[in-house]
């Protein structure tokens, strides 16, 4: 069978969402989400979706450890399918804290999600802070300043980010809203 | 906005916990110019690296190297750090016609730049020199030049 294609999965995820904000509790949805996992297994947004859902709703005929069994599953396959991104790593995280006791394995995923989702932040910011001073204006470089000194205290070892924040402030000196 | 007011606080947690070690590595033989960065770097976080983009950011790239090289021989910096200056300065070193012959035969490719660096592109882009290009194509050639860094080793943020 031929695999279903990206934008198809895509919507049937949305409709698995809207179904579960209209009525959160309905078994029915948890079953679109199921039959989403098994057809597309890299599709992580869905694993995690399922995993947190499946243990809130689903009724308590099966047991505990086998829900639990199936959730730690499902995170596992996520943080492997998506290459361990920050999202489905934290994820996996919460769920050996509380429900594994696991604390220290927890912190460990909690580190490695921080740190990934930070690389992301700074890259956002160098691409925001350097559009901003293309457009040169008293109102971005305003904004550039501002979100400059965050950056300078969250990555103050990140040579281009940090370079991109002295073109901010000589551009800011040079156009007379920082004295130089 | 909810994600402003985390950073906010992630910020406030970093820089308070912001004092480096400043354990000397150097050794006997080390200058007093070494002594200078080291209670530069004692004084401030990470003050020596905001020397060395300082320099860089000025087109110092002779006295960043130095510098550089003294502050990671004293153990002010750590060799990742030296390496991603280092890789900065040759970046912004970079020639227009370096780029590679596809990218340079984009639309309304500013091929008058080819012997300019990415340095001087920012200087003209900074002084608002349009003369031997249009602002538009400053731009772009300055984007490419500093993005190849996503594509060649890292892809950015992707791994």
């Amino acid at each position: 069978m031929a695999h279903p294609g990206l934008e198809d999965l895509v919507e049937r995820f949305r409709e698995a969402r809207r179904e579960a904000e209209a009525d959160p509790g309905n078994p029915g949805q948890l079953e679109l989400h199921r039959r989403l996992a098994e057809d597309c297994p890299a599709f992580t947004q869905n694993l995690l979706f399922l995993a947190w859902r499946l243990l809130r709703f689903e009724g308590p005929e099966r047991p505990l450890e086998d829900r639990l069994a199936e959730v730690q599953r499902l995170l596992e396959m996520a943080v492997l399918g998506s290459y361990r991104s920050a999202p489905a790593v934290v994820e996996l995280g919460f769920f050996l804290d509380t429900y594994r006791d696991a604390p220290h394995e927890a912190a460990r995923l909690y580190e490695e999600a921080g740190a990934r989702a930070l690389e992301t932040v700074r890259e956002s910011w160098r691409g925001l802070i350097r559009y901003w001073n293309d457009e040169r204006t008293k109102e971005t470089l305003e904004k550039a300043l501002k979100l400059g000194e965050l950056a300078e205290k969250l990555f103050p070892d990140h040579t281009p980010l940090m370079l991109e924040v002295l073109t901010t402030r000589r551009y800011a000196a040079l156009d007379g809203l920082l004295s130089p | 906005m909810r994600i402003w007011r985390f950073v906010a606080v992630v910020a406030g947690v970093l820089a308070a916990g912001c004092a480096h070690s400043t354990d000397s590595t150097a050794d006997a033989s080390s200058s007093r110019y070494l002594e200078r960065l080291e209670a530069d770097a004692r004084a401030g976080c990470s003050s020596v690296g905001a020397r060395i983009n300082a320099l860089i950011a000025r087109g110092q790239f002779a006295e960043a190297e130095v510098l550089i090289a003294e502050a990671t021989a004293g153990g002010l910096i750590s060799q990742p750090q030296a390496a991603e200056k280092l890789q900065k300065i040759a970046q912004l070193s970079t020639k227009v016609g370096q780029l590679s012959a596809s990218l340079q035969r984009a639309k309304d490719f500013p091929s008058q730049l080819k012997d300019h660096t990415l340095f001087e592109v920012k200087q003209m882009l900074e002084n608002k020199n349009f003369s031997l290009a249009t602002e538009a194509q400053l731009k772009m050639v300055k984007k490419l030049l500093e993005d190849p860094e996503r594509v060649m080793e890292k892809m950015g943020t992707v791994r």
